[in-house]
């Protein structure tokens, strides 16, 4: 592992969030969607592993429970499928907001964002927790 | 939606309020009322519930029934009914669980245990809640919860290997029932046309329909099993397990009182069957023998009682197969009745327990000299329910003896006189047990006054139901039996001379008679009940047969990958093949492909190149010797995939491809490093690995099978294929202008979420996998 490797997993990681961000936000109208997001999350930090190793990193996040991130990114999803129960509609039925952002556009907010951010903590947390599992392993 | 009325309200707190109680009494412990809480709590949320119960009771005049769907498409609702029948049920619930809590606030369960008030009040709750029920489906779904929470009670001292066999024993037994009951709603609501409680929406069945039949079956499985009833009585005995208080409430009024709810609700649609006196019949006629046999043999007081409770619910369910109006007011005049006698019984077993400090089964001889306030008390009910007049079990036993005449089958009338005799001697066989008999116990302790005021408030209750039976008749037993046949029904129950007391006055005799010569009686019952398989027999081998079959399905759990694969593609194989032969064979198959609609596959010639590299890839990675190297390799052939999906116009997929093809190169080489030098360079010979001709040939196979089924799911691709309305309709149904975002979030959502659950599922594993691999490391 050289340290250009470092430098450059160093600034891929904040590039990579937002690209899943971007992904997430603009999943309907574009391809990407939220386990595309997650998946690059989920890339950028092995990298982040691959380059620093595992203590390395881990003292860096180490505030983050993986396990807790993919069962609340399950949580979200459950709540998306049956939060359009509360209005009336049926179980991940529609409901949309669109909220006009100055200079930026407008932005459509909708129960499948919420359900994307689920999906998308589900594959984060999941391809995380597989990872430190492999670490608890073999060390 | 509509004002809901004020007694579906009220329906709604009653079963509310026991699991808001549940749910408080955690986090009081943790303010530090730890043993205040539970206590504290129970007796206030039942106190309450109680009350609300009576209230609803007295609020209601007519049939209430209120009913949402749930899920319409197919016939599911969720709501209440406040009837009669259900108010029968909930007062005797409510009124014993109070009973219960009240006792329980100075009976305290060895290991101490918050859990136990809080299981004991969700239990509340779904009993009441599956009394009250105005749906098949969601009363499934409350039968189910009692279940669970019976089971947590009785495995309350989970330290135990034997209370965990029991708790086990419990559930497997009613899960088993649960799952018959399951069953035989589904039959019987798709016979109906509708899930609605009480009664048929629809036309009743025809008697001969062969959903009918087996719906009956089902149910009176399920009810069986909830009941205790022979041949699956064999779990009462081990809920003897659970604290004293409990078995007060559960095993005398709330779970064996949701079978008799159950048959009672279902009988007018049920009864239409000419199986249905036979099999539900049958099954009491059977219990009263085999759970007198029971409370006659076993040492431990509890023991007897369930024994006893077994053959009491006998007589109930003789009477439920009688399915008349007049049956069923004996039959919850009955159930009424020993609910109140067996919870006091109970009560009073929990008293000398706590007296002696010698457990249920001590010995507690001459005790009854010492105790003499426990004796009279438990003598009282012990008469009450042996059928001694005038208490009022003297009156049950009356009310069946009357159904049965008039029922004009003599063999019913026999078996309740005999039920009856035995009935007596094993109350006075307890009496014997408990007080007398046996090395004096060590001196017993002073009571708190509630352990003995609660099962006086019962020995009150026996002598005034004794004394006026009318009252339980006229304001709650007659407006019952009315609503579930809904014709009046007018049962009443006078001493008056006639072939009833003359039976009564018989059965007594024989009982007595049958005590007093018990010595020299019980050898000889012994000798001819010996060879009898027993019902517990039976569920050990059943249970030792499924545990052999269990552990003949590790034969396939190698711990060898290339195992599981080789096991997972023969099973691909043979569906496929079976797929291939109904296929071939023609005819009428439902399981025949479409036939080619000659589609030309619309290929684009420059994959030509990107296929040709994958095949050389993947023959790279066999033959490559370091396994980063091969895995290298492999990634290669995940880039060139989604290449060709680039190519075909799929641009989701083959991003999406790239991203996961690169997680897992990273996920493979993580822990690369970990592995020793020689199995990084694969100098070690492969072990495990099978004959390579079977190996080829099964990969060969498999893959050659993958692709005829691609070609022809290609080639028989609809006229008019789904993709073309997805694409069609994304933007206009869903808003989203991209259509596979359409489908993964909206049209296919609910497959999405089931994805990521099983994706969530499967992570969890492998990190419940690496943790176990670290404690054996360290």
């Amino acid at each position: 592992v050289t340290p250009l490797i470092r430098v450059v997993s160093l600034a891929v990681l904040p590039i990579a969030l937002m690209i899943s961000f971007s992904y997430l936000v603009t999943a309907e109208e574009r391809p990407g969607d939220g386990f595309t997001a997650g998946i690059i999350t989920a890339l950028a930090l092995a990298l982040e592993y691959l380059s620093f190793g595992y203590a390395q990193t881990r003292r860096r996040i180490r505030r983050i429970r993986f396990d807790y991130v993919l069962f609340g990114g399950l949580g979200v999803a459950l709540a998306a499928t049956v939060l359009p129960l509360l209005s009336g509609d049926p179980l991940l039925g529609m409901q949309r907001l669109v909220v006009a952002i100055p200079v930026l556009g407008e932005l459509k907010l909708s129960r499948s964002m919420v359900f994307d951010v689920g999906i998308y903590l589900v594959v984060v947390g999941g391809c995380m927790t597989v990872i430190d599992g492999l670490e608890e392993a073999i060390g | 939606m509509a004002a809901v009325p004020v007694p579906i309200l009220i329906a709604t707190a009653v079963v509310a309020l026991p699991m808001v109680g549940a749910a408080l009494i955690l986090p009081m412990c943790a303010l530090g009322f730890r043993r205040a809480a539970g206590p504290l709590i129970g007796c206030a949320t039942s106190a309450l519930t109680a009350a609300l119960v009576v209230w609803l009771w007295a609020a209601t005049d007519g049939p209430v029934v209120w009913r949402v769907w749930w899920a319409p498409d197919l016939g599911i609702g969720f709501g209440w009914a406040v009837d009669g029948v259900s108010l029968l049920f909930a007062l005797l619930v409510a009124s014993i669980g109070l009973l219960a809590f009240v006792y329980s606030a100075v009976f305290v369960p060895r290991p101490v245990s918050a859990g136990y008030h809080a299981y004991l009040l969700l239990f509340t709750g779904s009993v009441l809640g599956l009394v009250l029920s105005a749906d098949l489906v969601q009363l499934y779904l409350f039968w189910e919860m009692t279940d669970i929470f019976a089971f947590f009670l009785i495995g309350l001292s989970w330290r135990d290997p034997a209370a965990r066999a029991s708790a086990r024993k419990v559930l497997t037994i009613t899960l088993a029932g649960g799952l018959a009951l399951l069953l035989g709603i589904v039959l019987l609501g798709a016979g109906l046309g509708s899930f609605r409680l009480p009664g048929a929406a629809a036309g009743p069945p025809a008697a001969e329909a062969l959903h009918l039949t087996l719906a009956v079956l089902l149910i009176a499985i399920a009810a069986a099993a909830k009941s205790a009833q022979f041949p699956l009585h064999v779990w009462l005995p081990d809920s003897m397990r659970a604290p004293t208080p409990a078995n007060a409430f559960l095993d005398s009024a709330a779970v064996l009182a949701a079978g008799v709810y159950l048959l009672v609700r279902l009988q007018p649609v049920l009864s239409l069957s000419p199986w249905w006196p036979w099999v539900v019949g049958g099954a009491g006629a059977a219990s009263i023998l085999a759970g007198a046999a029971l409370a006659l043999r076993a040492a431990d007081f509890k023991i007897i009682l369930a024994g006893s409770t077994v053959s009491q619910y006998g007589f109930i369910f003789i009477l439920l197969g009688a399915a008349t109006p007049e049956a069923v007011a004996a039959a919850l005049f009955f159930l009424v009745q020993h609910g109140v006698l067996k919870a006091g019984l109970f009560f009073c077993v929990g008293a000398v327990a706590v007296a002696t400090g010698v457990g249920a089964r001590g010995s507690a001889g001459g005790l009854w000299r010492r105790m003499p306030a426990l004796f009279a008390v438990t003598t009282l009910l012990a008469l009450s329910l042996g059928g001694v007049p005038p208490l009022s079990g003297f009156w049950m036993k009356e009310g069946f003896l009357e159904a049965a005449l008039s029922w004009d089958r003599p063999a019913v009338v026999a078996l309740g006189v005999v039920g009856s005799a035995l009935t007596l001697a094993y109350m006075l066989r307890f009496l014997a047990v408990v007080f007398a008999e046996g090395a004096p116990a060590p001196g017993p302790r002073p009571l708190a006054g509630l352990l003995l005021a609660v099962p006086l408030t019962a020995a009150a209750a026996t002598i005034g139901l004794g004394l006026w039976p009318d009252l339980l008749l006229r304001h709650l037993v007659n407006p019952a039996a009315s609503t579930v046949w809904a014709t009046s029904v007018d049962m009443e129950v006078s001493l008056k001379p006639g072939p009833t007391l003359l039976l009564s006055v018989l059965a007594l005799s024989v009982g007595m008679a049958a005590f007093l010569t018990r010595g020299r009686l019980r050898p000889r019952l012994a000798r001819l009940a010996s060879p009898l398989p027993t019902a517990d027999g039976a569920y050990r081998a059943i249970g030792s047969a499924a545990e052999r079959a269990g552990r003949r399905t590790l034969a396939l759990q190698s711990g060898r990958l290339s195992r599981y694969v080789s096991i997972t593609l023969a099973g691909m194989l043979a569906l496929l093949g079976f797929v291939a032969w109904a296929s071939l064979r023609g005819g009428d198959g439902a399981w025949r492909l479409p036939p080619p609609a000659g589609s030309p596959l619309d290929l684009d010639w420059r994959m030509t190149p990107l296929l040709l590299l994958i095949c050389g890839g993947a023959l790279l990675t066999l033959l490559l010797r370091e396994r980063i190297h091969m895995i290298l390799a492999l990634g290669a052939v995940g880039y060139l995939i989604a290449g060709v999906f680039a190519l075909a116009l799929a641009p989701n997929l083959g991003l999406l491809q790239v991203h996961v093809e690169t997680l897992v190169t990273v996920l493979f080489i993580l822990p690369l490093a970990a592995l020793p030098e020689e199995v990084r360079r694969r100098e070690l010979p492969d072990r495990g690995l099978p004959n390579p001709v079977v190996g080829f040939g099964l990969a060969g196979a498999a893959g050659s099978a993958a692709a005829w089924l691609s070609w022809r799911a290609v080639e028989s691709a609809p006229a008019d294929p789904v993709a073309r309305w997805y694409t069609e309709n994304a933007a206009g149904l869903t808003g989203a202008e991209d259509v596979v975002a359409a489908v993964l979030v909206h049209f296919r959502a609910f497959d999405t979420l089931g994805e990521i659950v099983v994706f969530a599922t499967a992570t969890a594993g492998v990190a419940a996998r690496a943790a176990l691999m670290r404690r054996e490391r360290s």
